[in-house]
């Protein structure tokens, strides 16, 4: 058991180039947990148990507004990490976690990971590079939200989805998608009617193929 | 057939009482949508045509598809290989 979520750890940015050794002793002391789709994972503002790994399974990082309005920060699949900030700064949960389909999730202890950061430079390298990777994300995320059309933004989110098989995998709903868009889920739709009669996508079912993916791209705005 | 590729519906957000006995149950065009227990089932899930009209008409959002999202595969030229989609 204890393999696989070490073989997970070595694929996330904190411990990159890590001595197994410390691999291995991390693996230990991660906690294994499983839930099903729509389980609340953990609220905003709550304390932060740790770094969570997914193993299989989507996972969206929500924020809600005071109306109870739900915003999509990230959608995530296997062998990504999340609530990074709560474990890393020992304050609060920034944002919630919910489970898109039924997933398989490690939580590695935020005193384990901070203990382990002290004591081996390489992870506080990791740490920074993976913040810093964050925060261009992030600033990615606003660029996208204040100047870009609806289209344009469903455009990018269809083809970064597709670029990566553990985000596509268990699939994704309308209404997650116009939460991480801010927008409605009639909105998306709409939008995806649109995209569906230019050619470049094409339903089929439950999937959505890319069938352009040039002019996809140029409805994105991507050079 | 996998469940996963399947409407799903919240329990907890579905409510006939407040979408005039059950939206869903009125624009499936399979048919395949029933009211038990107050609740929407999906009673024949194989005849399922994942058209999202479900979806679609429900005020409460209770229902919802999941899509995975993916590269066309190349065409080979055989149409045998080539689904049409489902036009919406």
């Amino acid at each position: 058991m204890t393999a696989i979520i070490a073989e997970l750890l070595a694929k996330t940015p904190y411990f990159r180039n890590a001595p197994p050794s410390l691999i291995e002793t991390m693996a230990a002391q991660a906690i294994l947990r499983e839930y099903s789709a729509g389980t609340v994972l953990f609220l905003e503002g709550e304390p932060a148990s740790g770094l969570w790994i997914i193993e299989h399974g989507s996972v969206k990082i929500t924020r809600m507004n005071t109306d109870g309005m739900e915003h999509v920060l990230r959608i995530l699949g296997a062998g990504m990490t999340f609530n990074d900030i709560g474990a890393l700064d020992g304050r609060g949960n920034p944002a919630g976690a919910a489970a898109l389909s039924d997933v398989r999730l490690w939580v590695l202890p935020a005193e384990t990971l901070r203990s382990a950061i002290e004591a081996h430079p390489v992870l506080a390298l990791n740490t920074i590079s993976a913040l810093t990777a964050r925060v261009r994300a992030l600033i990615n995320q606003v660029e996208d939200l204040t100047l870009y059309s609806v289209n344009a933004r469903l455009a990018r989110f269809l083809l970064k989805q597709a670029q990566d098989p553990a985000l596509s995998g268990p699939g994704v709903t309308r209404a997650a998608i116009a939460a991480y868009l801010n927008t409605t889920p009639q909105t998306i739709s709409t939008a995806l009617r649109e995209l569906e009669s230019s050619g470049a996508i094409r339903f089929d079912r439950h999937h959505i193929y890319i069938e352009d993916e040039i002019q996809l791209r140029s409805i994105g705005m991507i050079e | 057939m996998d469940d996963h590729w399947l409407p799903q519906i919240d329990r907890k957000r579905c409510s006939p009482d407040r979408c005039g006995g059950g939206a869903c149950v009125r624009h499936c065009p399979a048919d395949i949508i029933a009211l038990i227990e107050g609740k929407a089932v999906l009673t024949n899930p194989e005849r399922c045509l994942y058209c999202a009209d479900c979806e679609t008409f429900c005020p409460l959002n209770a229902i919802t598809l999941p899509y995975m999202i993916q590269f066309a595969q190349p065409i080979t030229g055989n149409e045998g290989d080539h689904h049409e989609g489902t036009t919406r």
